[in-house]
């Protein structure tokens, strides 16, 4: 696929000289949202699979990259409250593949102040650096082929209200990876 | 030219993913020293000479090569992290000129923000052909010209540009030295996506030695770059409009005459220095009565 930007054409245009290969590090940024339609009584547990061909796709790196790093941006999140939900709030912890711990713990989402996306509090920081090295693994060797996000909780601050939303989580996930390329100088 | 350009073709989207990252508020600080150094090239390399022959033919063909060395000031800026990473936080980042490394700041939960690097470059070369002839009243005038058909989706590579040069010594009682007013304007366009444009109004002085011409200039000079773009995956809108940072600027250089032949060099200092090479051949460029052509 052929895609152009005006930087390589002013380089193009403009660099003349010495057409030397280097070794450049390039950023790409991949977002995903990862939608739950929740819709129960109480306690409620939902997934969504990412799978590393759809990920791998958006991140469309070329063919002689070499992976330097991956890393989790930020994550966020929003409510959509469906008109019979009468939950003002839900309290859940997101969970990554098969790692017991949560990567956000305790996450306490007001239904009406969350309809915008906003950034997730209460991340912890081991299990997100296991869901970092799982995405590694994605970028790296298609391995594991899919994460699943698994979301857990109940109505808050009164368990046992009827929830029915839609949450969607925002994953932003920055890739840099070394080519060499002969647009230097 | 042409391998580089094929070469500019392949890794476009390494390109954009140079600048992928950057369609936020970083993006402009990112890209400025671009506009500075492509402007001041731009606007580089109008003339050798201050004498225009009064009256007479003058002519002269050639090329000018210059090469805007890029200021440790310009290769990198104050970058604040975007998006919902957080905490917010500051980062001095490459521009596009910077180091190829990336800068990482860490932020809440084993999060990271990465602020992408550049093209580690020390200079901006770039080369333009120029045709200057006259003479009018005094006044000659200069054109430069160029067009390259990239294809695909980009479309044509087109630079044009014209001048006046006016001679002031026909005035003015400076003899030996020769002074001239010139004004010059360029544009540079990339398809849709890249429209530059830059202007340099200048005073200029030369003095004729042997086989040797020494002059120099003051000018004042304005250059824009606006880029706009549409990148394929989501529709996302890249616009960017980038006014180049030089205003004045002071030349010095000399040009040496073998016979139809000529060699320039100067320098010009300015908020973005550039220096300039020129080769080429004229006709009528040295004054008669000196008797060196």
């Amino acid at each position: 696929m052929m895609k152009t930007f005006i930087i390589g054409l002013l380089i193009g245009m403009t660099l003349l000289w010495g057409c030397e290969p280097s070794t450049y590090t390039f950023v790409n940024t991949v977002t995903k949202d990862l939608e739950y339609t929740v819709d129960e009584t109480g306690a409620f547990s939902e997934t969504y699979t990412l799978f590393a061909d759809d990920f791998n796709k958006d991140l469309d790196l070329p063919e002689d990259a070499i992976i330097r790093g991956v890393n989790i941006e930020s994550f966020a999140i929003k409510s959509n409250p469906q008109t019979e939900n009468e939950a003002s709030a839900v309290k859940m912890n997101v969970y990554a593949g098969t790692e017991p711990d949560p990567f956000a713990k305790d996450v306490t989402l007001p239904v009406n102040l969350y309809l915008n996306y906003r950034a997730m509090p209460n991340l912890v920081t081991a299990a997100v650096n296991k869901l970092r090295d799982q995405l590694y693994g994605f970028v790296v060797d298609n391995d594991p082929l899919s994460i699943v996000f698994r979301i857990e909780g109940d109505s808050d601050p009164v368990p046992g209200e009827r929830i029915y939303l839609i949450i969607k989580i925002r994953v932003t996930i920055t890739v840099y990876y070394d080519v060499e390329s002969d647009i230097g100088f | 030219m042409c391998i580089c350009l094929t070469s500019a073709n392949l890794h476009a989207q390494q390109f954009e993913d140079f600048v992928r990252k950057y369609t936020d508020a970083n993006g402009k600080s990112y890209m400025q020293p671009l506009a500075d150094a492509f402007g001041a090239n731009l606007n580089s390399g109008w003339y050798h000479s201050a004498y225009i022959a009064k009256p007479g033919f003058q002519i002269y063909l050639g090329v000018s090569a210059m090469a805007a060395p890029i200021p440790a000031k310009n290769k990198t800026f104050t970058a604040t992290t975007q998006g919902f990473f957080t905490p917010q936080q500051t980062a001095d980042a490459p521009t596009i000129f910077g180091k190829t490394d990336p800068v990482e700041v860490k932020g809440d939960g084993g999060t990271a923000y990465v602020f992408p690097g550049g093209l580690d470059l020390k200079n901006l070369p770039m080369a333009v052909p120029n045709l200057s002839i006259g003479s009018l009243f005094g006044t000659s005038a200069s054109f430069r010209w160029a067009a390259y058909d990239i294809g695909e989706d980009v479309g044509k590579v087109k630079l044009l540009g014209w001048g006046l040069t006016h001679s002031l010594d026909q005035y003015l009682p400076v003899e030996p030295f020769h002074v001239a007013f010139g004004f010059y304007m360029q544009q540079f366009a990339v398809g849709d996506i890249v429209d530059a444009n830059g202007w340099l109004a200048n005073v200029h002085t030369s003095y004729q030695l042997s086989f040797v011409t020494l002059y120099g200039g003051l000018g004042y000079e304005n250059s824009n770059l606006d880029i706009s773009y549409t990148y394929e995956e989501d529709n996302s809108e890249v616009s960017f409009n980038l006014k180049g940072n030089n205003n004045i600027r002071a030349t010095v250089g000399f040009t040496l005459n073998l016979g139809p032949v000529k060699l320039n060099t100067d320098y010009s200092l300015a908020s973005q220095s550039i220096l300039t090479v020129g080769f080429g051949l004229g006709l009528n460029e040295v004054e008669k009565i000196r008797g060196m052509e």
